[in-house]
């Protein structure tokens, strides 16, 4: 089969890659910018990516480095954890507040730190391959995750004291 | 696996759920194809400033109009030494170094020698023609460290002379950007890949993962290096197989600035903000500084500094803003320093080159070699290079090479 031609390949990966660049981002406007900006370096040496044998893979990876290594760009926009007013008490709306408490800190997180927790919690990759994407030991991998973690756990904990 | 961990996949996984909104391939498209003019442009503008300054320099110093020329001395003068700091700076200042101003007398070019020789010993000099063989201009863009010269014609075919010197040949490729000699060794940027051709004529490609064309390539040692297009450093050894990503797995992260076998400088600005050496040898991280002085580090919001580079077999140095800076690489200190390197000019990209021992920092349009043994700094317009034990400068139409040491 012929190789395909950069435009057919957009058409054909664009939602995949925007979901994963969601994943990545957790913020819609940042993932459009990520998967923008690793589709346009892929498109400008695509006659030497369309030959290897998973360009979407090689896309991904992009994606992962530019959001780790140089993806410094202020956050547009912040999701609030809690309403202004919370609600008579309810276990499964509480369950649903802490979700978004810690959804909340995974977009505050350094992109970095959400990198390792998306490849690790979402791929389910090992921290030695994270460490082989990112480009860092895998003892960087684990503190990077212990530190995200630590963070998330604390909204846990404050979302925990402040409904009860 | 707490509670935590195990939500953890569902709720980092949500957002992807969406949909890309519509327009957004058409704005890819456009990205592309505007990032492809704008590397066309700036190739076209890079060779129209070399055209301009091949044409200007000999005009001007014939007496004609323009800065440059208010610069050449009516009677024949020796060259002045300006000595920035009479005494020893204080302990916790970096060392400021001297500047030789070229001040030539009959001829810059032979001034410019003559400063050279003041410094350091020059064994052999010889020109190199600004014109091919086939009587094309020729702008040289790489030396080697066997004293091969390698230069772009206006039409992309690359041509070479050898360290005697002369009109230049076709190399056998074309290019526009990576390229890099040593002895029996060629390579070059092609389609977004580094190849290379070794003595027999064969031709590879080493670059594991293709090669920023905007990034600089040095040939060192036998050794190849440069920059992915992720920007990350990738390390070939000859042309005989594949280069290796340094990050590869392996402790180092960061993007190369500088390289003097078997010694990568890589530099990692954002999280671990430090300057490490990879011995490229083994891949190990040979030894860590903080950022060099001048080098910020890259925070949220801001964009990346540009900055350059180079490394001696003695010392590093580089530019940030309009400061030089050098520091001993077995000490890693005093830090000297040196201002007013040239601007660059529009459409002109600053680069460093670096010798056994002096630095080259052009602009293409003026240049300033720096010798971090005694903190000289020679002033010098047009186009310098250094590689190795040689020296390439612009002579009017035409080059010298110099071998010194």
């Amino acid at each position: 089969m012929d190789d395909p031609t950069f435009e057919t390949f957009v058409a054909q990966r664009l939602p995949a890659l925007y979901r994963y660049a969601m994943v990545l981002t957790q913020n819609r406007h940042d993932a459009e910018d990520l998967v923008q900006e690793a589709l346009t370096r892929t498109g400008l040496r695509w006659s030497a990516v369309r030959r290897k044998e998973s360009p979407e893979g090689y896309v991904r990876t992009a994606m992962i480095r530019i959001m780790a290594n140089r993806w410094r760009r202020p956050r547009r926009e912040v999701s609030v954890a809690a309403p202004p007013e919370p609600a008579a008490e309810d276990l499964g709306l509480e369950r649903l507040l802490d979700d978004a408490g810690v959804r909340s800190r995974v977009a505050e997180l350094p992109p970095r730190t959400r990198a390792v927790l998306v490849l690790r919690y979402v791929e389910e990759r090992s921290d030695e391959e994270i460490a082989r994407l990112l480009g860092c030991s895998r003892g960087s991998v684990k503190s990077q995750a212990s530190r995200g973690l630590a963070r998330l756990r604390e909204a846990v904990r404050g979302a925990e004291v402040d409904h009860g | 696996m707490d509670d935590l961990e195990s939500r953890l996949g569902t709720l980092l996984g949500e957002p992807g759920r969406a949909d890309p909104p519509p327009g957004l391939a058409g704005r890819i498209h456009r990205s592309v194809a505007v990032r492809r003019r704008k590397r066309r442009a700036a190739w076209l503008a890079a060779l129209a400033c070399q055209a301009a300054v091949l044409v200007a320099a000999p005009l001007m110093l014939r007496g004609g109009s323009g800065d440059f020329a208010a610069t050449v001395a009516p009677s024949p003068t020796v060259t002045r030494t300006v000595t920035v700091s009479p005494g020893p700076p204080p302990a916790d200042r970096p060392t400021p170094t001297r500047t030789i101003t070229p001040s030539p007398g009959s001829g810059r070019n032979e001034a410019f020698a003559e400063r050279l020789r003041r410094l350091v010993a020059v064994t052999g000099m010889v020109e190199v023609g600004g014109r091919t063989g086939a009587g094309e201009p020729f702008t040289p863009a790489a030396l080697g460290s066997d004293g091969t010269v390698l230069g772009l014609t206006p039409g992309g075919a690359v041509a070479e002379t050898s360290a005697t010197g002369g009109a230049p040949e076709a190399a056998g490729f074309s290019a526009r950007s990576g390229l890099g000699a040593a002895e029996g060794l060629r390579t070059w940027t092609e389609n977004g890949e580094q190849r290379c051709r070794a003595a027999d004529g064969s031709i590879r490609t080493i670059s594991p993962q293709g090669t920023d064309p905007e990034a600089p390539v040095w040939v060192d040692g036998g050794a190849i290096a440069g920059n992915d297009p992720m920007l990350q450093p990738w390390v070939a050894v000859g042309c005989a197989e594949p280069g290796r990503t340094v990050t590869n797995g392996r402790p180092a992260t960061g993007t190369a600035v500088a390289f003097s076998y078997p010694y990568l400088f890589v530099v990692e600005p954002a999280d671990d903000r430090k300057l490490r050496l990879v011995d490229v040898r083994t891949m190990r991280v040979a030894a860590e500084h903080p950022l060099p002085a001048g080098v910020r580090a890259q925070t949220m919001g801001r964009r990346a500094q540009r900055w350059q580079a180079a490394a001696t077999d003695t010392a590093f140095v580089w530019v940030t803003g309009k400061t030089l800076h050098s520091v001993p690489r077995d000490s890693w200190g005093p830090e000297r320093t040196s201002g007013a390197v040239p601007a660059p000019g529009k459409g002109e990209q600053a680069r460093m080159t670096a010798g056994d021992r002096l630095v080259a920092y052009t602009t293409g349009g003026a240049s300033i070699v720096h010798d971090p043994v005694t903190g000289v700094t020679l002033k010098q317009p047009g186009l310098v290079l250094a590689a190795g034990p040689w020296l390439l400068w612009e002579e009017g139409g035409a080059y010298r090479l110099a071998r010194v040491g």
